[in-house]
């Protein structure tokens, strides 16, 4: 209990301190519950959803040629439950707008299905139902709720080349598959019978494809799954005659979570640096405060206590001053809820529900107590080592001075400037801690304005990070491609084109496998979107590029021999470099055509990236394209758009995370400033108030402060804001490491750098100045009479 | 806790050292040639071998190769050389119009084998590095164990000696952080015991006093009773009329018992004093008219004029001399509050106030003048007496009990100051206050 | 009276703290004549110490006014009252307070830059009132931990000197230093005194008391007493006896 009573007394007498550490903690304990409530629930969470609509494992689309070929496969798969098959229409080419919200038309495949097919797998459960569903409602995914701001009653256009239906939207639906457009760029979308039947006998808006939905023994292995089906299948379906496309419950989950996985990383980041502040303000007012009260602990050591009780004392402050803060964060943890909620649910695509996670809690607590109290055991050790009579005696202080920097009788600094100069170095410590804490926010601020510029301002770098091309259309053709190709290729209004085609290889090395998206294309150095980050890309027809990814699964290196499996030829491939990408869950390969043709012989370019001249329309050229070739098959579609309106929904995302985090790094610079002034002007009180007798006036007085202060400061966050400028991109690739980024190539404008710099120290001078303001209420004599009497 | 730092420190050098170790061997690669380089070299042979150009030795890339083919007459003798060597071999390949491959003969690449020599001295620095590394911290940890170890036992030894000579307030000079804090700790609550004990004892000591003291007020109510009853016993007996026959005798009963009970009386009296001496203290305290005369700045005056002026009549005809003047703050109000109150009462008209500070008999005056009839010049000294009513119409109107003054005389003399009243057009009241 | 450059009227200063008002000056009246050297003494506690700081302007007296020069100072405001200081009054503390920071001939300059923006002449004067007090060149670059307290101190006279203030305030200013550099330093003030500064010191010592040419002695926050000593020469022996035995009175 006497320990209890000096931990209350030490907190009383530190009231700015203390209210300093429990904000820092409660600050990091809301971004270290939430971050952690979010990643390790968002597994369970999402796995619940679709156990709750018995979602599908597997999906298969398919022109419909092979169905019984495919039910075949499918029961040949020892994993294999059951499974269910409708009809749908695919619409390749399909765009949409939502007339209410005022949005621009944007282009997006779709699959509609018929709301009233029964079905056991994969069940509609309508969220914010229309109290009479009418005959042209559609049932649209819930993302498009939380994301975009659809709501019930609005009215869908759907369009397709220059044909347009309106629909109305009936309600919205959860389904993992179909979850978010940045995960399968296409809407599933249901409509009734009759809407259903009228789409579907007007061929333009699209082909009739075969849908179909499996049930597998186990969720976890729905990719092997895939892989198998997708081996199966290439026996019985002869080469590329026909298109289908399938979709693993695994791999849609991991790219569903991928983003709120990013963001929710960031915030735990980030409640590690609060926490790593958070140390250096106890080292510092632990440090301080043993410095103060050395006299008081030589009086309660010569008392009898021991030194262990009075390091104990210090342990239960800060126990005390944790529990507080942690309380305090985790209730505002739960006000904030509803915003964590809508982050997660509009980056998800599902209705996510934020709740208290005993489990959580408990981490996070350990996690904060152990590091506060670690911190706060050691910077409080010193006290093991004070003997009471050392103590009594204020400690033997030894300063070691260097040389006379500026001294007055020759300095050209005015009287003010020279003071200031001459405590800012004496105050080395202090300065340097001070430096350091805004050294390291001033490389978050940039940090965040980097990312939010990247993200949302400017995507260039992060569609790169993607790893797609730049082109604004794709064309497939299965007929004639090369006269076409080279057709377009020589149209007005384009400005290169580029045969780059993609399929879905397994790359095989040493027993292993993996499956990557393998790209082909004559020559990569024509590509407008360089992903090579080590070695180089594939020129020769044995060389294959590979993700980090890729060859961490695979446990190959660069300079080992991988082989592909295509069809039952199997060819090897020397890994000549290592690429990035994002899509694909990071899983992807690049080949040059002629090694494309020793996997298939007869192979021929499919697809074609057209870039066009600056100011031509995409969509015109896009039509224009679809009138010329409007007997051949061909598909088109508007592929930079789709890859825009993806990014679209990470903006909201990442604009609430880097306004809260400048918001927090503002809170904490202010803090730590008010500190460190508070500190410096009770310690040299004294000094201050003999500069008052000597006839210094107060303003003198903060004017010297601010000298010694504001070089830090400003120093600090520049160095920092540097540091942040040339940091940014390897941090961002730290981060973004299990997504397979070794590189990034983020944009940070110099402005911003500027910017921080600027508000930094505009803050700190702010705070510096309020801080210092009471100096005025120090009497030149009061501090004398505690000396004499 | 140094020795458990030290072990710490010891195995953390001891582990990040294997660490280094290991991962410097894993990460040696034993084959380090470049194959991507080298197989760009022989795809660029292979399209220049296919063009003509077929020469047999040359440097591509920085790396010098040789080719020799399979027609060639010493093509194994070549071959198994360069297997000697670990030169790096590859494969020269045609590819012939109908996708078939077919071998030429073998690429040669002259690399030297020096790296096996520098691998072996590396790994036999690092290794003499780390084990020099190792003898050192086992060094500083025995001399360490010797020190925090060996070296508190001896302590020990002295300290159960003095335990032993029965000085308990010897503390046992080692810090918790040793092994042997634990037993330091055991007889510190030993002692702590001893002391609460003790402390113990005085509070039960108080407790005890307290009782008596609230026994013996207890007492003084049935002693009272038994006065009261006695005094009632001497007056009915006093009162007895003897006839003849009773005569002497009874005379002489009731005589002895008034005796009796005057001694009961007297005894009573006695115990009522000694109980009445031992709530002697307490009962001063509970003293009503006391006086605490403290020192204060004479700007409260102003503050209680200001807090009486609920008029507004009140007016300061000159400023007050700032000084400390000796007074209790609370009856210098009640002083005031009377006198204002009395204006009030009695007169109704505005009140003036004159400061003035005697600097040489030391003390403040200040002048309360109202503009009524005043007071009678003949009662001017009653005014301040028990009691006293003033004559005037205006004051036998008015309800009172005489008081006021009074009171307000004992305050101020109380106070070592003073009060006067007379008339100087209306009544005047004039306090000296003290300064101090 | 014509020459009374510092008159306080009716001082008192009282500390609250809360509830509790602590009463350390009360009631005072002292004139302070242009090169006096007034000693103050009493026993601890006795506010001699506050009676200093609010004569020189470094603490604000709670009631009663203080004149200089016919200016009341007590009016003045805080900044006021620094710029006051700076031109008037010098201080020298018992313990010592030289800026840590700073080499010794910087500690004088921040003072004399206060006042004049004319550096080599503070310099120089610093550097002649340093040698005055017998610091010798070596000591200019140093940093006052590496001074003796005699020699701190004396750099701390300099210090409050280089102003040419009209009057010097010196808080027992050899309360913290052994005899030979109290005398030393004594010798510095009497000297600094005989030059026509006007020196109030507050001191517990009867040698140093016996430099002065009057005592007041204070007790309870009031002067009791006051012995002139003006009239007996320096070397006097009567001097030393005559103060002896007032402070013998007074219950020294």
């Amino acid at each position: 209990m006497k320990i209890l009573m000096i931990a209350t007394n030490n907190i009383r007498k530190a009231k700015v301190a203390t209210a300093t550490l429990i904000i820092l903690i409660a600050i990091a304990t809301i971004f270290l519950y939430v971050g952690i409530s979010v990643l390790s629930n968002l597994d369970t969470f999402i796995d619940g959803k679709n156990a709750e609509t018995n979602g599908a494992h597997f999906i298969s689309i398919t022109d419909g040629s092979h169905d019984a070929a495919i039910d075949q496969i499918y029961e040949s798969i020892d994993s294999y439950v059951s499974s269910e098959r409708e009809e749908g229409l695919m619409s390749m080419s399909s765009k949409y707008q939502n007339v209410d919200t005022g949005e621009e038309a944007y282009s997006l495949s779709t699959l509609f299905l018929n709301r009233e097919t029964p079905r056991d797998i994969s069940r509609v459960t309508i969220i914010d139902e229309a109290a009479q569903i009418p005959e042209n409602g559609v049932i649209v995914p819930y993302v498009l709720k939380i994301a975009n701001g659809y709501k019930t009653g609005d009215t869908l256009k759907f369009m397709v080349d220059d044909n347009t239906t309106e629909l109305e939207i009936a309600g919205f639906y959860e389904d993992l598959m179909f979850a978010s457009p940045s995960n399968v760029s296409m809407y599933k979308l249901y409509v009734g019978d009759r809407q259903f039947d009228e789409l579907m006998n007007q061929p333009v808006y699209g082909s009739k494809c075969s849908y179909s939905a499996v049930i597998t023994d186990d969720i976890d292995n729905t990719e092997a799954f895939e892989s198998q089906f997708t081996k199966d299948l290439k026996t019985v379906w002869p080469e590329r005659t026909g298109s289908y496309a399938t979709l693993s419950y695994g791999t849609m989950k991991i790219g569903v979570a991928v983003f709120i996985n990013i963001i929710m990383a960031v915030l735990v980041a980030f409640s590690i640096i609060i926490l790593a502040i958070a140390a250096i303000v106890i080292k510092f007012s632990t440090t301080t405060h043993i410095e103060n009260n050395i006299k008081n602990i030589g009086a309660l050591e010569a008392m009898g206590y021991t030194s262990g009780q009075i390091l104990g004392s210090i342990l239960v402050e800060y126990l005390m001053i944790t529990a507080v803060g942690f309380a305090m964060g985790l209730g505002a943890s739960v006000l904030i809820s509803p915003v964590i909620t809508n982050v997660v649910s509009s980056s998800i695509g599902l209705r996510w529900t934020t709740g208290i996670y005993p489990r959580t809690v408990l981490i996070s607590l350990a996690v904060i107590m152990i590091s506060v109290l670690g911190i706060s055991y050691f910077s409080a050790f010193k006290i093991k080592k004070i003997t009471p009579l050392a103590a009594l005696r204020n400690g033997i202080e030894t300063h070691h001075f260097g040389k006379n920097r500026a001294p007055l009788e020759r300095t050209k600094l005015s009287l003010n400037m020279a003071m200031g100069y001459k405590s800012l170095v004496f105050n080395k410590r202090q300065n340097l801690i001070a430096g350091l804490i805004i050294m390291m926010l001033s490389l978050v601020t940039v940090f965040s304005f980097a990312a939010y510029y990247n993200f949302a301002v400017d995507k260039s770098a992060m569609i790169k990070l993607i790893g797609l091309e730049t082109a604004e259309v794709q064309v497939t053709a299965t007929e004639n491609e090369e006269t076409i190709f080279d057709e377009i290729a020589a149209m007005p209004g384009v400005e290169d084109t580029v045969k780059l085609d993609s399929f879905d290889g397994v790359i095989k090395y040493d027993k292993k496998e993996s499956g990557a998206s393998t790209r082909i294309t004559e020559d990569y150095s024509r590509l407008k979107v360089d992903t090579c980050v080590k070695g180089r890309m594939p020129v020769n027809d044995n060389e294959i590029a590979l993700t980090s990814i890729v060859l961490n699964k695979l446990g190959a290196q660069m300079g080992d021999t991988v082989s592909i499996d295509y069809n039952g030829t199997t060819r090897e491939f020397l890994v000549v470099g290592v690429t990035q990408q994002f899509n694909m869950l990071g899983r992807g390969a690049a080949i040059t055509t002629a090694g494309m043709k020793k996997l298939m012989p007869v192979y021929q370019e499919k697809n074609l990236m057209i870039y066009l001249v600056d100011g031509e329309n995409t969509k015109s050229f896009v039509t224009r394209i679809n009138n010329q070739y409007a007997n051949q098959n061909i598909q088109t579609a508007s592929y930079f758009e789709s890859i825009e309106m993806m990014l679209d929904s990470f903006e909201a995302s990442i604009k609430i995370v880097v306004t809260g985090c400048l918001g927090i790094i503002a809170v904490i610079i202010v803090f730590v400033m008010f500190l460190v002034i508070r500190v410096r002007i009770l310690r040299e009180r004294t000094r201050l108030g003999v500069s008052k007798a000597l006839g210094f006036t107060s303003n003198q007085l903060i004017g010297q402060i601010l000298i010694s202060q504001m070089p830090v400061i400003i120093g600090a966050s520049a160095l920092g804001a540097v540091a942040g400028y040339f940091a940014t991109n390897p941090l961002m690739a730290l981060m973004l490491a299990a997504n397979g980024i070794l590189n990034c190539e983020f944009y940070v404008d110099p402005g911003l750098v500027l910017l921080t710099i600027l508000g930094i120290s505009m803050l700190g001078l702010a705070t510096v100045l309020i801080v210092a303001n009471s100096i005025r209420k120090i009497s030149p004599c009061r501090m004398f009479e505690e000396g004499v009497d | 806790m140094k020795i458990k730092r030290l072990i710490i420190i010891f195995t953390l050098l001891l582990v990040a050292s294997y660490t280094v170790l290991f991962y410097y061997i894993n990460a040696t690669h034993i084959n380090s040639v470049d194959v991507t380089q080298i197989n760009r070299v022989v795809k660029t042979i292979e399209k220049d071998w296919a063009n003509g150009d077929t020469e047999k030795t040359g440097a591509n890339g920085g790396m010098a190769y040789q080719i020799t083919l399979v027609t060639d007459e010493n093509y194994q003798s070549l071959l198994f050389e360069g297997i000697r060597n670990r030169h790096t071999i590859m494969d020269l390949t045609s590819v012939s119009a109908d996708g078939q491959a077919e071998v030429l003969g073998k690429v040669i690449f002259l690399t030297d084998g020096s790296e096996e020599e520098m691998m072996k001295n590396n790994l036999l620095t690092m290794i003499t590095v780390v084990f020099l590394m190792v003898l050192i911290m086992v060094d500083v940890v025995l001399g360490m164990v010797h020190f925090s170890i060996l070296r508190p036992f001896g302590i020990m030894k002295q300290f159960a000696q003095k335990i032993a000579d029965g000085d308990l307030e010897f503390r046992l000079p080692m810090d918790r952080g040793n092994y042997f804090g634990a037993f330091t700790e055991s007889f510190d609550l030993m002692r702590e015991e001893l002391r609460k004990a003790r402390q113990g004892e005085y509070e039960a000591n108080i407790s005890k006093k307290e009782l008596v003291a609230e026994l013996s007020h207890d007492i003084k109510t049935p002693v009272a009773t038994i006065k009261a009853i006695c005094e009632l016993l001497k007056v009915k007996l006093g009162g007895v009329k003897f006839d003849a026959q009773a005569g002497e005798a009874a005379e002489t009963t009731i005589a002895e018992s008034m005796e009796k009970i005057a001694v009961i009386h007297s005894k009573a009296d006695v115990i009522d004093a000694l109980i009445s001496n031992l709530f002697h203290a307490t009962l001063e305290e509970l003293e009503m008219l006391k006086v605490n005369v403290s020192e204060q700045p004479s700007t409260v005056i102003i503050q209680m004029f200001k807090e009486m002026d609920n008029f507004g009549k009140i007016r300061f005809k000159n400023d007050l001399a700032e000084c400390l003047i000796s007074c209790d703050p609370l009856r210098l109000g009640q002083v005031i509050d009377n006198i204002i109150s009395n204006s009030d009462k009695y007169a109704g008209t505005d009140i003036d106030i004159w400061f003035d500070l005697d600097q040489t008999e030391k003390y403040l005056k200040v002048k309360i003048r109202d503009d009524g009839d005043g007071v009678n010049p003949d009662e001017w000294p009653l005014v301040c007496e028990k009691f006293f009513r003033g004559s005037g119409e205006a004051v036998q109107n008015t309800p009172g009990s005489g008081l006021g003054l009074y009171l307000a005389r004992q305050f101020m003399e109380g106070m070592g100051g003073s009060i006067r009243c007379y008339n100087e057009g209306g009544f005047v009241v004039e306090l000296r206050i003290k300064v101090v | 009276m014509e020459n009374t450059i510092l008159k306080a009227e009716m001082l008192s200063k009282t500390y609250s703290n809360g509830s509790i008002m602590q009463h350390v000056l009360k009631n005072l009246n002292i004139d302070i004549k242009a090169g006096d050297f007034t000693v103050i003494m009493g026993s601890s506690g006795s506010g001699k110490s506050t009676l200093l700081y609010a004569l020189s302007g470094m603490d604000k007296p709670t009631l009663g006014k203080i004149d200089f020069k016919g200016e009341e100072i007590s009016k003045y405001s805080n900044d006021r009252l620094a710029v006051f200081r700076r031109k008037h009054c010098g201080f020298v503390f018992q313990q010592i307070y030289l800026n840590e920071t700073m080499s010794v001939l910087d500690n004088i300059i921040i003072s004399g830059l206060l006042v004049s923006r004319d550096k080599k002449a503070i310099a120089a004067r610093a550097k002649e009132l340093l040698h005055q007090v017998g610091m010798t060149e070596v000591c200019y670059q140093k940093y006052p931990s590496q001074l003796s307290g005699g020699e701190a101190q004396r750099v701390a006279i300099v210090r409050a000197l280089i102003n040419a203030p009209e009057i010097v305030f010196a808080d027992e200013p050899t309360g913290a230093l052994n005899s030979t550099n109290a005398i030393n330093v004594l010798d510095v003030m009497t000297e600094v005194n005989a030059s026509g500064q006007s020196i109030i010191m507050v001191t517990h010592d009867i040698k140093t008391a016996r430099r002065a040419n009057r005592i007041l002695y204070l007790k309870d926050g009031v002067i009791i007493d006051e012995l002139k000593l003006g009239s007996y020469v320096k070397d006097d022996p009567k001097r030393h006896k005559i103060l002896r035995e007032f402070l013998e009175r007074m219950g020294w």
